[in-house]
């Protein structure tokens, strides 16, 4: 098991273990409030995240740099106008070189809003599903039922309307 | 209608929280270096982070000169070619070479493109992947961070990666890119309502949002992975999650960004260098990444698939590397979606069955039908 | 204690954050800038409620209003004609009455809680999981939210029909007008 030597990564069992048995003894009353005191496991992902993006950082630097020195046809490069130019298959005409400023189809737009209210819709599922396994019967599943029926309501419509078809007019 | 009379939370608070303790030799010789044996400090904490920021690196760049070198000579031989064979036994160092050129090359920046947006867009996939691999469960100790909520973490930040394709393609100012950047987004934020609704079917059936607790819940022999042990609703929920991974990884055939052959490189035309090395690496990255949630959700993550056989990182691997390797059979099978076909395949038939699917779940749990 | 300082210092890296991030929101000129900064605004929010240790909430703002909202924007900011070059000037009025609704907000915060303990987070502050939620979620009783729940499906329904008039209304004659828009612009 030599990969269990590499520390991928129970370093971070400093916070976590520290942490979940203290929920766990408090949790245990959900009725009232949850009273947690330390830092939670959410903590070692946030200092993750600020290295992680200087990873990326210092790889754009390094290159940089690396690739300062090891260009051989500096000056040649910088005086070439064309390789800054958009790239565009060497065509240099008026209709392809120039401001990325094209009309799209709304029909992306459409794609946006309906995107956001199934994002909502999931959002909401997540404290109804989680509760689902330990529900007795059919009674969430009731629940569940009646909040989808209505949703779905809405998709068919849209679909009856054409508004899911990419080429129809609306 | 009284929903109040099921089983009380205490309990299944009681039961998702048994404490995940972890340690490696490595933390605990680092933790006691800095006088804090139990527990540890903030000194002790940061070390270990950058420990584990080292490790991140190494497996990422290693798994993705992996793959890369995985899909070309796979790709071969799909197409009776050989695939790399010169660098290296094998071909084996060729991404290695690739990536050396790549990282001396000269990163230049057009000249109507905006610098900010340029610059920042291949900083956040890489962040992204790193982020989303330090929840995954490699092992039963070998984790980063256990966070509870730790799958609604994933579509939070899986829902981020379209970000940098949207500012990357605008920030190049160029048509082909904006098109590219258009094309992913609305593929992007499209699937990813059904691959949000496949975790939910896992939650549903598991109760758990914890990873480490979803793969503890599939011990055992095979059947106890959910995709057989929720009979049918399972399976189909994973060749839902299969479809709508390759389209969240904007691979063929779902790979209308890119289209070489319509927009030259989609989003990522103007990038040279080590900006569009880092694209391409995090590519790579959220390739092992998806097929590693898949795996974990689906196919019991570490857990062997006999009893008598011992858990390990490497069932998670050989089982990611099986879906790996079903991502790449389907880029050189199957011939590109136009984009009409693309967005009438999620919302005129994922999205409608995973929400159907779920209901079905939700019966064969409230009914006790699972294996 | 240690965990209490470490808080604090978050607290104060995470309202920074806020609060540099939304100045620049509102001042920068470029529209898509303007977007980005508003997601790290709403990053540090998030970083604000992990400090609360409400999880679930912090993970839905991420989810939905960086993944969800902010990404919407900056479809549609892209979606827009010649964003690079025309940049929209915010008139002396709008500046007045922005810094003075600032103000207001601010005073009534003040005059809400004057006495308010400066600890930045609070030690005993209560923390909710995901599961404490949806059990009050699907409480059917006075104290649950079962009905709103339901209610929530009504909303996102009149929220889908919405997206769909929306578009309808721009096919006719909209489009036209905002292509001639468009075109005199340039």
């Amino acid at each position: 098991m030599f990969f269990d030597f590499v520390p991928l990564i129970a370093a971070v069992s400093d916070v976590t273990s520290a942490t979940q048995n203290k929920t766990l003894e408090t949790a245990m009353d959900t009725t009232g409030p949850i009273i947690s005191e330390n830092v939670h496991h959410f903590l070692p992902l946030t200092i993750l995240v600020c290295l992680a993006l200087l990873v990326p950082v210092s790889m754009l630097l390094i290159s940089w740099f690396a690739g300062k020195y090891a260009r051989v046809n500096r000056d040649l490069s910088d005086q070439s106008k064309e390789k800054h130019e958009p790239f565009e298959c060497g065509i240099q005409t008026a209709a392809t070189v120039g401001q990325a400023d094209e009309r799209f189809s709304v029909k992306f737009y459409i794609i946006g809003m309906l995107f956001l209210v199934f994002d909502l819709e999931v959002a909401f599922l997540y404290p109804f599903v989680i509760r689902f396994k330990y529900a007795e019967g059919w009674d969430l599943l009731w629940v569940l039922l009646a909040f989808l029926v209505l949703l779905e309501a809405g998709y068919l419509y849209l679909f009856r309307k054409g508004a899911l078809d990419w080429e129809k007019e609306v | 209608m009284d929903t109040s009379t099921h089983q009380p939370v205490q309990q299944s608070v009681a039961e998702r929280l048994d404490p995940h303790t972890a340690t490696t030799p490595l933390g605990d010789w680092v933790r006691e270096l800095c006088d804090a044996p139990d527990g540890g400090n903030l000194l002790s904490m940061t070390i270990n982070v950058i420990i584990i920021i080292i490790a991140i690196c190494a497996f990422s760049s290693l798994t993705a000169m992996v793959l890369v070198w995985m899909e070309r000579k796979l790709a071969g031989r799909f197409q009776r070619r050989l695939g790399p064979t010169r660098t290296g036994p094998f071909g084996l160092l060729q991404t290695a070479a690739d990536g050396l050129k790549l990282f001396l090359k000269e990163g230049f920046r057009p000249n109507a493109s905006d610098p900010f947006t340029y610059y920042l867009a291949p900083l956040l996939p890489l962040t992204g992947a790193f982020m989303v691999l330090a929840v995954i469960p490699f092992g039963p100790s070998m984790w980063i961070a256990d966070p509870e909520l730790g799958l609604i973490f994933i579509s939070a930040i899986a829902g981020l990666g379209v970000l940098a394709l949207l500012i990357g393609s605008w920030g190049s100012n160029n048509k082909y890119s904006l098109m590219g950047g258009l094309r992913a987004g609305a593929q992007a934020i499209s699937y990813e309502v059904s691959l949000i609704l496949c975790f939910l079917l896992i939650v549903l059936a598991s109760g758990e949002t914890n990873l480490l607790n979803i793969v503890e819940g599939q011990q055992g022999n095979f059947w106890n992975w959910w995709i057989i042990k929720l009979p049918g609703a399972g399976f189909i929920a994973f060749i839902f999650f299969i479809i709508t991974s390759t389209a969240e990884l904007n691979r063929t055939p779902f790979d209308t960004t890119e289209a070489e052959s319509e927009l030259t490189g989609g989003f990522h035309t103007e990038y040279s260098g080590i900006a569009f090395s880092m694209f391409f690496l995090a590519e790579y990255v959220h390739m092992f990444i998806a097929a590693a949630i898949g795996a974990t959700l689906f196919l019991g993550g570490y857990n062997a698939p006999f009893e008598f056989l011992p858990d390990g990182w490497w069932w998670l691997m050989a089982k990611s590397y099986a879906i790996i390797f079903l991502y790449i059979w389907f880029r050189w099978t199957f011939p590109r979606l136009r984009i009409d076909q693309l967005m009438a395949l999620e919302w005129k038939f994922l999205l409608p069955l995973s929400l159907i699917n779920l209901v079905f779940a939700g019966i064969l749990i409230a009914m006790g039908w699972i294996l | 204690m240690e965990a209490t300082l470490t808080t604090d210092i978050l607290f104060y890296l995470f309202s920074a954050a806020i609060l540099g991030c939304g100045l620049m929101a509102v001042t920068v000129k470029n529209l898509l800038h303007s977007a980005i900064a508003l997601m790290g605004c709403l990053f540090g929010t998030a970083g604000l409620f992990l400090l609360l240790d409400h999880e679930f909430v912090a993970l839905m703002q991420i989810l939905v209003y960086i993944g969800g909202v902010v990404i919407f924007i900056i479809y549609a900011v892209l979606l827009t004609t010649h964003l690079g070059t025309r940049y929209l000037p915010a008139s002396t009025l709008k500046y007045i009455s922005g810094v003075t609704l600032a103000a207001i907000v601010l005073g009534l915060v003040l005059h809400i809680d004057p006495q308010a303990t400066h600890t930045a987070v609070n030690p005993d502050r209560t923390a909710t999981t995901i599961d404490a939620i949806g059990y009050r979620l699907l409480d059917g009783s006075t104290n649950g939210f079962l009905i709103p729940f339901e209610v929530i499906s009504v909303l996102l329904l009149s929220a889908m029909i919405g997206a769909a008039t929306i578009a309808k209304h721009q096919k006719p004659g909209a489009t036209n007008d905002e292509d001639e828009t468009g075109g005199s612009a340039s």
